[in-house]
């Protein structure tokens, strides 16, 4: 579904993604690892489309992608969320999953229907699978933390998208809310047939629930592969030298 | 308590509605009983308002800076003037085609101001629009230059300061309306989104310059408007209409109401018109007072007054909006 080919990013000169491969097959889990300044977040811009390539191929469904801007990627079917924090801060929950619905339906330059009685049950439906529904009416930078991430994810499902990329969905929340975010994303992948791309520090977490691991180190994939391989691969350990497999 | 919580939202809704047509009444009575000077300067109120709420359409809803928008105000008083004095369309089509002059100036500065952002934004429609300016200022045979237009051909029967003044307020009502109806429709709610966070609506598959350009295109042609019932009142227009100290008051007014309320520009119109009939308009202590104002509020009420006062009623319970859960039907 989305192959990455000795993908370049070089800011002026500083290369922070410098060969990145990564395939992912439609219904996979997979993992995005690597220690802080990979380039993960990186490669996750540069698939979306919010940072070009200086090198390096991306196709998504056997076609290039790499020219693209970011809304044409999401109308393919890519969507995401962020590490920190990306919401609309004056909108309330219910209308923030709403307008990522609307612009799916495509329904965004309807200038003359009250919005608000507009995909409610849609809308609804995605709140409740991520337990915000209570919260709809709320504006969204009322909620804690743990919900604005929720939240994040749940903007990115408005779309509908065939690949979900997360990069770092938990960054930040207590073990608690961990469990039950990664126990959700497990949930989703299963009831909605998603494809997922992540990134995450808790390597738990990462061998838990990924069926397929890439490593990052200073912008280069240095191995890629199934948990178990990556496991046992000598590089991935003298990269996390120190870490508990 | 959510059930409780919608029908308190409800209510307000209908007290809301009672409230404006009570006033909608007063007004429709007031040349009635007030002088002809009041009711000039009420149709003034008018129009000026509908020029601050079509500014605060890119401003408070778009999330854009411009800095100069009383150019559409301008070009749309100068159509309309030189379309009723030398074109052979009947007058009231003038009035239609004015507003879309003015919407398709938008629409060349518009295209080319939003591929930049912020005060980048705001300076390149300044200069785009002290452009235009200039050529309305020089252009002698077509637009009279520094000496404006005067005698301007309106018809007869809107020649009289209560026909302005019924002609503001029917057409100030229909415009508001339609905005608001276009502000909390899907593309207006894409516009906050659009306002609020540019990567996040590029990442849900909105084209943001798109989206920002057909608001700016919107808030000119409304402007547009204003600029016709200026000329209908006035009959006359010179390059002031769109000098950039204009767009100035403009945005104070916006600022001073709430750039985050519907009707906040409304009330800053009305505030800074009456301001300025009190103290008397004389130019430099006129900008004075302007800047002090400015200032005052920067310090003391950065949200504006109606922003204040939504902020005081809604303090008592979180932020809620009156979507009710499975309201469609
Ligand atoms: N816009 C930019 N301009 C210059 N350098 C950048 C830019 N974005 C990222 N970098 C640099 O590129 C490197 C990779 O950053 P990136 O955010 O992709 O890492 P990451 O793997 O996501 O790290 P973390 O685990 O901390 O999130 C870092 O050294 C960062 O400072
Ligand atoms: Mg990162």
């Amino acid at each position: 579904m989305l192959k990455v080919k000795k993908l370049v990013k070089s800011f002026d000169g500083f290369l922070a993604v410098n060969g990145a491969e990564l395939t992912v097959e439609k219904g996979q889990i997979v993992a995005v690892i690597g220690p802080n300044g990979a380039g993960k977040t990186t490669l996750f811009n540069l698939i979306t489309g919010h940072l070009v390539p200086s090198e390096g191929t991306i196709e998504f469904k056997e076609r290039d992608i790499k020219a693209l801007s970011p809304h044409k990627i999401c109308h393919m079917g890519i969507s995401r969320s962020f590490q920190l924090i990306n919401i609309f801060p004056k909108l309330t929950v219910f209308e923030n999953v709403q307008v990522s619905i609307l612009s799916r339906k495509r329904k965004i330059l309807n200038m003359f229907s009250p919005t608000n009685k507009m995909l409610v049950e849609e809308t609804y439906r995605i709140l409740e699978k991520v337990g915000l529904d209570d919260k709809a009416q709320l504006l969204s930078t009322s909620l804690s933390y743990g919900d604005q991430k929720i939240l994040e994810m749940a903007i990115a499902l408005g779309n509908e998208p065939e690949l979900l990329l997360l990069d770092e969905p938990t960054a930040g929340m207590s073990p608690e809310e961990t469990a039950s975010t990664i126990k959700l994303v497990k949930e989703l992948a299963r009831s909605e047939g998603l494809t997922i791309l992540f990134t995450e520090h808790d390597l738990d977490v990462v061998f838990g629930i990924a069926e397929k691991i890439m490593v990052m180190q200073q912008g280069k994939t240095i191995a890629q592969g199934l948990p178990a391989d990556i496991r046992a691969n000598k590089l991935v350990q003298a990269a996390y030298l120190g870490e508990e497999f | 308590m959510s059930t409780l919580f919608a029908r308190f939202t409800e209510a307000k809704k209908i007290l809301l509605l009672l409230l404006i047509l009570a006033a909608l009444l007063v007004m429709f009575f007031i040349p009635t009983f007030l002088s002809k000077y009041s009711v000039y300067l009420l149709t003034v109120i008018l129009f000026t308002a509908l020029l601050a709420t079509s500014l605060n359409i890119s401003l408070g809803y778009g999330g854009m800076l411009p800095l100069h928008q009383a150019v559409f105000f301008g070009v749309g008083a100068y159509a309309a003037a030189l379309l009723l004095n030398k074109s052979p369309l009947p007058p009231w089509l003038s009035f239609l085609a004015a507003p879309l002059v003015a919407a398709g100036v938008a629409l060349v500065i518009g295209t080319v101001c939003v591929r930049l952002r912020g005060l980048y934004f705001g300076m390149m429609t300044l200069a785009m629009g002290q452009l235009v300016w200039a050529i309305v200022y020089r252009w002698y045979e077509f637009t009279g230059g520094d000496d404006g237009i005067h005698g301007i051909a309106v018809p007869q029967v809107l020649r009289s300061i209560p026909a302005a003044y019924y002609t503001a307020l029917i057409v100030f009502s229909v415009c508001l309306l339609i905005i608001y109806i276009i502000l909390n429709s899907p593309f207006g709610i894409a516009l906050q989104a659009v306002r609020d966070n540019h990567q996040r609506c590029e990442s849900i598959g909105i084209n943001i310059r798109h989206h920002q350009l057909i608001a700016f295109v919107l808030a000119g042609f409304f402007s547009g408007v204003a600029g016709v019932l200026f000329v209908i009142l006035e009959r006359s227009v010179s390059p002031s209409l769109l000098f950039w100290t204009k767009s100035a008051e403009l945005l104070i007014m916006v600022l001073l109401g709430g750039m985050f309320t519907f009707l906040g520009p409304t009330f800053g119109a009305a505030v800074i018109i009456v301001l300025g009939v009190f103290l008397g308009v004389i130019t430099e202590y006129w900008l004075l007072v302007l800047g002090t104002v400015l200032v005052l509020l920067i310090l003391f009420l950065p949200q504006g007054v109606l922003g204040f006062v939504k902020e005081k009623i809604s303090s008592s319970a979180p932020e809620r909006k009156g979507v009710d859960k499975y309201a469609q039907g």
